[in-house]
């Protein structure tokens, strides 16, 4: 062998003239910082806009659609949906598992991407988060009411009393008010740990008093002092990790709901990380429904770029497939299975008294993200938008797919029946819609929507190898 | 036919009458009844709680005396100064009484708490019924609590605008006013069929002062025997009355006698069924066999081995047939006789293999034969039963005919006697027959000829509309009455529990009034008891609730003379066809004639065939739906198979369903120029062009529960009394009614869930049961636990082949583990779909009626329920067929050992208790529904309104809606919890009667040990055995009525015990077995006896065929039912 020499290697280098490779920025147009700052304050600081009022005033008049629902539900009885027997669950716990899995992309690009390493996260990650929180609290809602007796609710918590009865702890409804409530504590805490640098800057930046308390208040203190940085990297640290296992704890053992009851169709092993793949895909789907007008209304061009839509899309298409492959998986097992009840349950999903919301769900869930695989597509922005609103759409009809077509048709002929839900159904869950808007309509205009000090970290500047 | 009501060695279980009455006889009592005894208290008027208690206090405290738990009906009593000695509040009375019926008076043991009677049952101490009772019986007790009865008297009041109105007066202010009116003469009483000795009695006065007397009954089940004799040429009527404990083969003629359709239902279920029962291979060969020719799709007709479908028309030709070939082949032939039948029968000739094939096994049992003839079919069929009955010596062997007498005038002759103005007051005495004879009277001209009329009735109804009075008719378990049962061989009492809750009297106080005869009642029972049956005294005759009588047995006639009278021209029946429809009309299930119209246990207790709540519906045939369908396009009944198996389709629900609510076309029936508009249905099993109506529904005066529910098909019926109506036609409107139909799909598809085996089989193979189902070729998840009996692996841990070590905590070892461990065994052998369960249930465990919208809603609240299903020789299923067989299956709480609800109850809400009962503790829950859904029976039921709160109309305005009448709550079981909304409930196996027994059992224990030891307090020790109930102790509710001892329940850890004999029987199954749920309910297996021979002999039952070829898809299109 002969020896290669170093210069000999440059040579070759000198003579093919490769191209640098050129990662492409994270914040576009070579922005300053002070930009950032400017545009990220300036959400906020602004004077309201009026669209925003209108916009508030509609999710408001929107929430009390599901205000009024519940209070006509506890004072007259669960009767008022549409529950029936055989089915027993009816738009509640959809709704419920629909929420949740949308409250699941927050907690993954925060922490998830977070212990990757994967910067392109910093820009939309604020705001995924919050949609987690909010979409959390939408979710509470339903398990929380869909009881007969809502003041008796809390003898789901291990509350020591009188009568020394504890809860039921082979039950998953009882793993779920555990794993929601954690999770729903620790999204918080993220989110709001995550904020802190960013109020502090607010209330620095504050004119009127109010802002100052306010923001004061909620930046704790916080002084931009190098040991606050260090502890703030090492508890967000620790959050990320607590945070990770969670992603795929909640929507296991919401999945637990249905894989430990025995009906055919429910009692399936695969239903966990099915789960967590739909609930992943669902809550990108969301991000991109949520994110995608935010940019465009607020000029977030340069921050949330092509391609952070590009990553969410790709995702969206994984997450997509992966749900398909279980969609196929689950008819395969039925059939090499060969138990008659559970081959029936998935040959009813397909062609029975719920063909429709099946094929919906397909068409939603497996076909519409296959169009993710174009670029062209993908740099479509308000088709990629609708596709993100189809992803919304499908999911919700995978958790009534499952929740009903199951439940309509097991194991007795004598027993089967149809649910199909009623006006107050109807309006509760398109209130949650209202709820879940105000509450992101608030963050928008009085939190920082984006973790500026995460994306300065990112910017081309803060590399102190750069060009510049 | 009277045995002693036997008690049990210590006093356990029902404590009948009997300690009350020792309790009459201490002297402290009789003082204090003699002290506290006011003379003419004010009668009540209308009811309020506080004078309700009062009263039934008093009533309960005068229980012991000699009248045995019924005051003096003339006295107010206040209540109790000091309460009588041994008198436990919360320990119920029973008093033996009667339901009087146009079939007879129904014997029964009624259950009272604190005066107030909560519980139908039936008296064991009358053989045939041995202590059952049909469904109405059941739910006749609620009718005691509608809050829609006439509370007293009405003067009906002409306003000035014209309308009328009823304005309640005082009951003796209107018999004042008959006493009045009758003095002028020309007086009429139109009154129901009765078997009341008393009524009877006063009648007889009444013609005698030159009243006249007419009867009307709707339903006629008397119409056959008056017919029988007619024909005969004797004087009375003969009424047949099979026996059919020994009977071996059955030939039905369209006659429901398992059902609501004939008279006598529950004691002919109890003697054919027991013939039916089916231990061990021995028993099936000595199996009954039931032949049915019929039209519509009744009860009995799905029990039936072998079943043709047949118009009933064509059945007069059809039994022209049978008989012919009959008397050929027994000793009375008579060549010309024979020849002459046959060719009556020569119209029914397409079906004669059939029928030389039951005629031939008919005569091989000879006088263990017994043909029978529906009431609603010509005399000439009733004659040709008799006849066959001859021939088959059966008479006196399977089948009695006794005489009956009847000298009343028809509705018919009242009605023209009314034109002629022979009559110009009416007294109406109960019943509804405005109503029901709507169709061929025109009461608007017959009631302006009237000038008076006065109505006796339980509500204002139809008929009181012609009345110029109304007076409040009081319930029977208010009133004291003395009469035969249907098969007159038991004289039974009616005695009141209650004092009338309102200002009503009953039909025999109202008729002493109009003779004038002020004496008791009570006093008119006693003497007509003692000159009955005098050597039984009336108190003791109170006690047992019946007296043995002889029933009058007919002479023997020749019937060839008769026989030659009948003509070709008669025998022949048309063509039917699309455009020439035969009508059948039959009494409704919900209503019966009318009466239980406003029974909302009865409106909500589905149909057993079609499954209908709250509605009544035409039904026709799959043929005939076909045929519409063709002709109207979007009728829309018979829908498309809902979705693709691996089979090819699968079968689509009975009907239309749009959102799950059942779409049903409203057509014109037309016959004659008289139409009807009704909802169709379509029926499997009927006769291709015959087309069902169902009268007693439709109701236009009716209380709340009533209102709105079905069609009236009434204005169908004709004077001659005939069910069966030629020519009709159907013609769509356009409109559609929704039905409240509990099931919805009719095919078991292919899922081992009613398992069945012919006889054959069976006897090859005792365990056949065993071999169906996932859990036969799945890998034996039993492993060497395999053979053990399902009561062993329901009440020990066994673990099978499982790999997994497990530490020895075994429950079934420990202290906590219970003496009892309960479980029950249903036998599908002997149901017949009769629901009585259903009610009884209700009945006893206060559960709630929910009305229309919400069993449209899908929740219905029975604890138990009567699935049906129907399985067919076409093999896709996809189509609706029309020859099926039928087998139906309670369902309850099955009490898994393994039960899937308990482990995901999030607050421990369903648990078990020691002695596996699967328990709900109603405090505890709130109400996530996850039991419901969890469970594979689909049996828990869930409050998803305040159904106990508000009246089902006011369920959707929550706290504004009014609150339920108080009236209906004075029925509720005390001892059984009422349940609020948000709680799930599901059968408790009764939970209140086992520990109201175990609680008899300890104190008797501790008695006796009190007794040998002398000691007394905690150092008595009671020994495990001494605690255990005795076996048969404790019934559940749906157990105690079950005609056919279908349901038995009781300790399956004492191997003695009847439920444990029978799982250990090779015909016990759990029904989905292979969840491994372990459920402490299995069920029997049904053995079918059809007859090789027959033309339509299946080799295997059809659900049994589909299963295998379901479950074993490669041997598909091989011969049917191999396996």
């Amino acid at each position: 062998m002969s020896e290669v020499k170093e210069a000999s290697e440059n040579e070759i280098l000198k003579k093919i003239d490769p191209a640098p490779w050129k990662e492409v920025p994270l914040v576009l147009n070579n922005r300053s910082y002070k930009w950032v700052t400017d545009k990220i304050c300036g959400i906020v600081e602004s004077k309201t806009p009026t669209w925003w009022w209108w916009c508030f005033i509609t999710a408001l008049c929107i929430a009390s659609f599901t205000g009024m629902g519940l209070v006509y539900l506890v004072s007259t009885g669960v009767g008022v949906w549409g529950n029936n027997n055989p089915v027993n669950w009816g738009w509640a716990i959809v709704n419920f598992v629909f929420w949740i899995g949308i409250g699941h992309a927050g907690t993954l690009i925060s922490a998830v991407l977070c212990l990757l390493k994967q910067k392109w996260r910093t820009s939309i990650n604020r705001a995924s988060e919050a949609m987690t929180v909010f979409a959390v609290l939408c979710a509470g809602i339903f398990p929380l009411f869909h009881v007969g007796r809502v003041w008796f609710a809390w003898w789901l918590f291990p509350i020591p009393n009188a009568n020394a009865i504890w809860p039921q702890f082979r039950s998953p409804l009882e793993w779920d008010v555990f794993a929601v409530s954690t999770y729903a504590t620790v999204s918080i805490l993220f989110w709001y740990m995550g904020m802190i640098p960013d109020m502090a800057v607010l209330r620095d930046r504050a004119k009127e008093t109010w802002r100052k308390y306010f923001y004061g208040f909620f930046a704790m203190g916080w002084r931009n002092a190098n040991n606050h940085w260090r502890n703030f990297e090492m508890a967000y640290l620790l959050l990320a990790g607590l945070s990770t296992p969670l992603v795929l704890s909640v929507h296991t053992i919401v999945s637990f709901d249905f894989a430990v009851a025995n009906l055919p169709g429910w009692h399936t092993t695969i239903f966990p990380p099915y789960f967590v793949a739909g609930a992943i895909f669902s809550g990108f789907g969301m991000v991109l429904t949520l994110l995608l007008p935010v940019r465009a209304v607020f000029g977030l061009r340069d921050l949330i770029t092509q391609k952070h839509i590009d990553n969410m899309c790709m995702i969206t298409l994984a997450t997509g497939s992966l749900v398909g492959y279980a969609y196929a998986m689950e008819f395969f097992i039925a059939w090499y299975g060969a138990n008659s009840y559970e081959g029936f349950a998935f040959i009813n999903r397909a062609f029975g008294n719920y063909w429709w919301s099946y094929w919906i769900m397909v068409s939603c869930n497996v076909i519409c993200p296959q169009l993710f695989w174009f670029k062209k597509i993908r740099e479509n922005t308000p088709l990629v938008w609708i596709i993100s609103i189809f992803v919304n759409v499908g999911m919700w009809f995978e958790r009534f797919v499952i929740a009903n077509t199951t439940l309509s048709r097991d194991f007795l002929p004598s027993s089967w029946g149809y649910y199909s839900p009623t006006v107050v159904d109807i309006f509760t869950f398109f209130g949650t819609f209202g709820f879940f808007s105000v509450l992101f309509l608030l963050f928008l205009r009085f939190l920082p929507l984006m973790p500026m000090c995460e994306v300065k970290s990112v910017m081309p500047q803060a590399d102190p190898h750069s060009d510049h | 036919m009277i045995k002693e009501s036997k008690q049990p060695p210590f006093s356990v279980g029902k404590d009948y009458w009997k300690s009350l009455d020792s309790l009459a006889e201490t002297p402290g009592f009789q003082d204090w009844v003699s002290r506290e005894f006011p003379e003419g208290a004010s009668m009540l008027d209308g009811v309020q709680r506080r004078s309700f208690v009062k009263l039934m206090a008093a009533s309960f405290g005068l229980a012991g005396l000699g009248m045995t738990g019924c005051r003096r009906p003339e006295h107010v009593i206040l209540p109790y100064g000091k309460s009588p000695e041994e008198l436990i509040p919360g320990v119920p009375a029973f008093y033996a009484t009667a339901q009087p019926t146009s079939r007879g008076f129904q014997p029964l043991i009624v259950e009272s708490h604190q005066g107030r009677p909560t519980k139908v049952e039936g008296n064991p101490s009358y053989i045939p019924f041995g202590g059952s009772t049909d469904v109405y019986s059941q739910a006749s007790v609620l009718d005691l609590y509608d809050p829609d009865r006439a509370q007293g008297s009405y003067v009906r009041q002409t306003l000035k605008s014209g309308v009328f109105r009823w304005k309640k007066i005082s009951t003796s202010t209107v018999l004042d006013s008959i006493s009045d009116e009758i003095s002028n003469g020309k007086v009429g009483i139109l009154a129901n069929h009765s078997h009341s000795v008393l009524r009877n009695s006063l009648s007889e006065k009444i013609k005698g002062k030159g009243i006249k007397w007419f009867e009307h009954e709707a339903i006629n089940y008397r119409s056959a025997e008056r017919q029988l004799g007619e024909v005969l040429g004797v004087q009375v009527g003969l009424r047949a009355v099979p026996t059919l404990k020994s009977a071996k083969r059955v030939l039905s003629l369209d006659c429901d006698f398992l059902g609501n359709r004939e008279a006598n239902e529950v004691a002919n279920t109890k003697a054919f069924m027991s013939g039916r029962k089916v231990l061990d291979p021995k028993d099936a060969r000595k199996m009954n066999r039931l032949y049915i020719v019929e039209s519509d799709l009744s009860r009995t007709g799905g029990v039936a081995d072998h079943r043709l479908r047949l118009e009933s028309s064509s059945i007069f030709a059809f039994s022209c047939l049978v008989a012919s070939e009959l008397l050929a082949k027994t000793k009375d032939a008579d060549a010309k006789l024979i020849g002459h039948l046959g060719k009556l029968g020569a119209n029914a000739n397409k079906h004669s293999k059939w029928v030389t094939e039951v005629v031939k096994d008919l005569v091989s049992s000879s006088s263990n034969s017994v043909v029978l003839a529906g009431s609603h079919l010509p005399k000439e069929v009733q004659l040709l039963a008799y006849t066959m009955n001859r021939a088959l010596g059966a008479i006196g062997s399977t089948v009695d005919y006794i005489e009956t007498s009847d000298s009343s005038e028809s509705i018919s002759s009242l009605a023209s006697q009314i034109v002629s103005g022979e009559v110009e007051r009416l007294i109406i005495l109960g019943g509804n027959p405005v109503f029901q004879t709507k169709g061929f009277l025109d009461w608007d001209t017959l009631s302006k000829k009237l000038k008076y009329c006065v109505r006796l009735g339980a509500s204002i109804d139809e008929s009181s509309q012609i009345a110029d009075h109304h007076i409040g008719q009081s319930h029977y378990l208010e009133c004291w009455d003395i009469g035969k049962t249907w098969d007159q061989t038991a004289l039974v009492p009616v005695q009141p529990l209650i004092a009338p809750l309102f200002d009503t009297i009953s039909e025999n106080k109202l008729l002493c009034h109009l003779l004038g005869d002020e004496s008791s009642d009570h006093d008119l029972v006693r003497d007509l008891q003692i000159s009955i049956s005098g050597n039984l005294s009336f108190e003791d005759f109170l006690r047992l609730g019946c007296s043995d009588l002889k029933a009058v047995n007919g002479k023997n006639v020749d019937p060839s003379k008769a026989l030659l009278r009948l003509s070709v021209q008669d025998s022949k029946s048309p063509v039917f066809s699309e455009n020439n429809l035969e009508v059948l009309i039959i009494p409704d299930f919900h209503a019966h004639d009318g009466q239980y119209a406003n029974n909302g246990w009865m409106q909500e207790c589905p149909d057993p065939i079609s499954k209908l709540t709250w509605d009544n519906a035409l039904l026709i045939s799959p043929v005939l739906a076909k045929q519409l369908e063709a002709k109207h396009s979007n009728l829309g009944l018979l829908p498309k198979a809902t979705m693709l198996n691996n089979n090819g389709q699968i079968a689509p629900d009975a009907a239309l369903f749009e959102g799950g609510k059942q779409k049903a076309p409203v057509v014109s029936l037309k016959v004659g120029n008289r139409s009807i508009l009704c909802p169709l249905y379509v029926q499997p099993g009927l006769a291709d062009f015959t087309v069902v109506a169902s009268f007693g529904l439709g109701r236009r005066h009716v209380g709340r529960v009533g209102q709105g529910s079905g069609y009236d098909s009434a204005p169908l019926l004709n004077g001659n009394g005939s069910f069966i109506l030629q020519g009709a036609s159907l013609e769509p409107t356009g409109d559609f009614s929704i039905l409240a139909n509990v099931q919805e799909h009719w095919s078991m598809e292919g899922r081992a869930i009613v398992r069945e085996a012919n006889s054959e089989d069976y006897q090859n193979d005792p365990g056949f049961a065993s071999h169906m189902g996932a859990e036969s070729h799945s890998p034996p998840m039993w492993g060497k636990d395999q053979d053990k009996s399902l009561a062993e692996k329901a009440t020990s841990t066994p673990r099978g082949n499982s790999a997994y070590e497990h530490p020895d905590h075994t429950y079934e070892k420990s202290d906590v583990f219970g003496i009892h461990q309960w479980g029950m065994a249903i036998d599908l052998n002997q149901c017949t779909g009769c629901s009585a369960c259903v009610v009884a249930c209700q009945s006893e465990n206060n559960i709630p009626v929910v009305g229309k919208d919400q069993v449209l809603r899908g929740r219905e609240m029975h604890w138990i329920r009567l699935d049906r299903y129907f399985s067919s020789t076409a093999r896709d299923g996809a189509e609706i067929p029309s020859d099926v067989q039928v087998s139906f299956q309670g369902v309850a709480c099955m009490h898994c050992e393994t039960a899937p609800c308990e482990s995901v109850c999030p607050v421990n809400a369903t648990v078990h208790d020691e002695e596996g009962l699967n328990a709900m503790a109603y405090n505890r829950c709130v109400g996530t529904r996850y039991c419901a859904n969890n469970c594979p029976y689909k049996v828990r039921r869930f409050n998803f309104f305040d159904w106990n709160k508000r009246s089902t109309d006011e369920l959707y305005q929550g706290p504004l809606g009014e609150k339920n009448d108080s009236l209906v709550d004075m029925g509720k079981n005390p001892d059984v919890t009422v349940r609020m909304r948000g709680v799930m409930e599901k059968c408790t196996y009764c939970v209140q009667r086992i520990q109201e027994s175990k609680i008899r059992t300890k104190i008797n224990a501790q008695r006796s040990a009190k007794l040998e030891t002398g000691r007394d307090g905690s150092d008595v020790k009671l020994e495990t055995k001494d605690l255990k109930v005795p076996d048969g102790t404790i019934k559940t509710a749906c157990q105690q009525v079950c005609p056919s001892e279908a349901i038995v329940f009781g300790d399956i850890s004492d191997p003695d015990s009847e439920v444990s004999k029978l799982k250990n029987n090779p015909r016990d199954y759990s029904v989905l077995g292979y969840l491994n749920t372990r459920p402490r309910t299995t069920f029997l297996a049904k053995v079918r006896n059809p007859n090789n021979r027959m033309p339509d002999f299946s080799p295997s039952p059809h659900s049994t065929r589909e299963y295998h070829d379901k479950a074993h898809p490669s041997h598909h299109g091989d011969e049917h039912g191999a396996h």
